[in-house]
């Protein structure tokens, strides 16, 4: 029975418009403009005073991983997408009328989303690779600074890896964030703000580096963002180990949620 | 067969269903009749399990909603027009119901014949349809399992006469092939032409019940029905109820 409603959490997906665009357009985009950041790096790189230095920390090894945080809106736009396409044209009613098992939605969707982000962090991990470390030959003196003549690649890798896991796991918040809040608006903006916001948050509280976005990032770009003296950035395990929590709490928040909630029930009773 | 057992709902401070009990047998249209607010659309999502009642119970073809293994095959339903998402085609949006309740695809074809959907207007998104058309995309979607019991929540809401007159004959087919037909309208004179057996709710109460034949020779029509048994429950106070068979 699960793989049915997982087939046809596939079809709804593959038949809406709207999730179509957001999974293409952001690759097209970013297939344009990530060769033009990534040129602007390595020409840094290559200027640089130092073996490859360009600011403390920050060297070929770790040049490209974070680009995919500033992208990390697209897994944060298709978890949205997802859950809150239901809130239109009535369709979580036909949705809890095929399938009443509520937690079986809520798994279906929260596989389909996690599919969907590897597949498209994947593809954008390669990307990476491609347009930054294909580029970094040798430079003025610099010599050879690629992680594949270097011998970095596998650790390289493994940021890229996390990079992905880190797309996958925010889009799971985000997609349960959709299911838990009844509106299609709300969780875009919440998710937008915590992202924008980020600095700024941590520089209110240092509690704020648990939230979810700000985590995530020391999964794998650990020089990103503010790094309070008295609260030292997270190792990237334990930034992990925040936003699987928080992926896994929300989506348990969202079942308990749904399989409570009166479908019908927000509405002023019509007839 | 819908069984419905003292159900009760509350919206906040409002009583959306007050102790309402009543049975749609299979071979019968039994109509849910009340004006808006009544709580007709109230009580037909608690029967589906969409909403949550407070008390009592409902068993639909002998089972609560949810506890049916491949519900889409027992009952159907028609809520809120078509219940598709507006960006959607309509023969995508019955493929992804039919995958869920492991309906072949062939049949998709089959229920949007069966509706009377103009074939031009299957391959078109939702949102340009007209309220007719959304309200047989709807019952499409309810046909789809082909089941025995079938419950619609205002079918004639945007309908032109002629579709008016489709869906009489429609729904008079469905119960004499045996399936328990429950629709719930404001129409009351729509409803006398088509239902066996009424319901009639005002403030989330049931003010009468009984045959149609019953209540017509007895009133006049339906329409007067519920108001004399309205005029009579307000007389009584809060704990009324008519009850003509």
């Amino acid at each position: 029975m699960f793989w049915r409603t997982l087939h046809s959490e596939a079809l709804k997906a593959a038949t809406q418009p709207a999730v179509a665009r957001i999974v293409v357009a952001p690759l097209i985009v970013c297939a344009a403009l990530t060769p033009i950041a990534a040129s602007q790096v390595n020409a840094s790189l290559h200027g640089a005073p130092g073996a490859g230095q360009l600011i403390p920390g920050t060297n070929a090894t770790n040049v490209g991983p974070e680009i995919m945080g500033l992208w990390g809106f697209v897994p944060v736009v298709v978890g949205v997408l997802l859950a809150s396409s239901e809130h239109h044209g009535g369709q979580w009613t036909t949705t809890v009328l095929t399938t009443p098992r509520r937690g079986q939605v809520v798994a279906a969707k929260a596989v389909l989303c996690a599919a969907l982000n590897l597949t498209l962090a994947t593809i954008y991990a390669a990307l990476v690779v491609i347009d930054y470390q294909t580029d970094l030959g040798p430079g003025d003196g610099l010599g050879e600074l690629s992680v594949f003549a270097t011998g970095r690649a596998p650790a390289y890798l493994g940021v890229l890896a996390m990079a992905v896991l880190y797309w996958v796991l925010i889009g799971l918040v985000s997609l349960a964030l959709a299911i838990a809040l009844p509106s299609p608006v709300a969780p875009m903006v919440l998710m937008v703000l915590l992202a924008v916001t980020a600095d700024a948050l941590m520089l209110i509280n240092p509690v704020f580096r648990f939230v979810p976005t700000i985590a995530g990032m020391q999964m794998f770009a650990p020089d990103q963002g503010i790094v309070l003296p008295e609260h030292p950035a997270f190792a990237p395990l334990t930034a992990t180990l925040v936003v699987a929590g928080w992926a896994l709490g929300m989506t348990v928040l969202a079942w308990a949620l749904l399989t409570r909630r009166d479908i019908g029930g927000r509405r002023a009773p019509t007839g | 067969m819908i069984e419905v057992e003292r159900v009760s709902k509350r919206h906040g401070s409002v009583t959306s269903v007050d102790n309402v009990s009543f049975v749609a047998r299979s071979g019968e249209v039994t109509g849910l009749l009340g004006p808006n607010g009544a709580g007709k659309s109230s009580l037909m999502r608690i029967i589906c399990d969409l909403d949550h009642a407070d008390s009592g119970t409902v068993r639909v073809a002998g089972r609560r909603y949810r506890d049916h293994p491949e519900p889409v095959r027992v009952i159907g339903v028609q809520f809120e027009g078509s219940g598709a998402h507006p960006s959607r085609r309509a023969v995508d949006h019955l493929r992804w119901v039919a995958a869920a309740a492991g309906i072949p695809r062939s049949r998709v074809d089959e229920v949007l014949h069966l509706v009377d959907l103009p074939r031009a207007a299957w391959r078109r998104r939702v949102h340009t349809y007209s309220l007719g058309m959304h309200q047989r995309l709807g019952i499409a979607t309810a046909l789809l399992g082909n089941p025995e019991v079938l419950i619609f929540d205002e079918p004639a809401n945007g309908l032109d006469p002629v579709g008016i007159r489709w869906l009489r004959g429609f729904l008079r087919g469905l119960a004499d092939e045996g399936r328990t037909v429950l629709l719930s309208s404001h129409l009351m004179s729509e409803t006398e032409l088509v239902a066996d057996g009424v319901v009639l709710m005002d403030r989330g109460r049931t003010i009468a019940e009984g045959t149609t034949t019953s209540l017509v020779s007895a009133y006049g029509s339906l329409e007067q029905a519920f108001f004399a048994h309205l005029a009579a429950d307000c007389q009584r106070g809060d704990d009324a109820r008519g009850t003509v068979r």
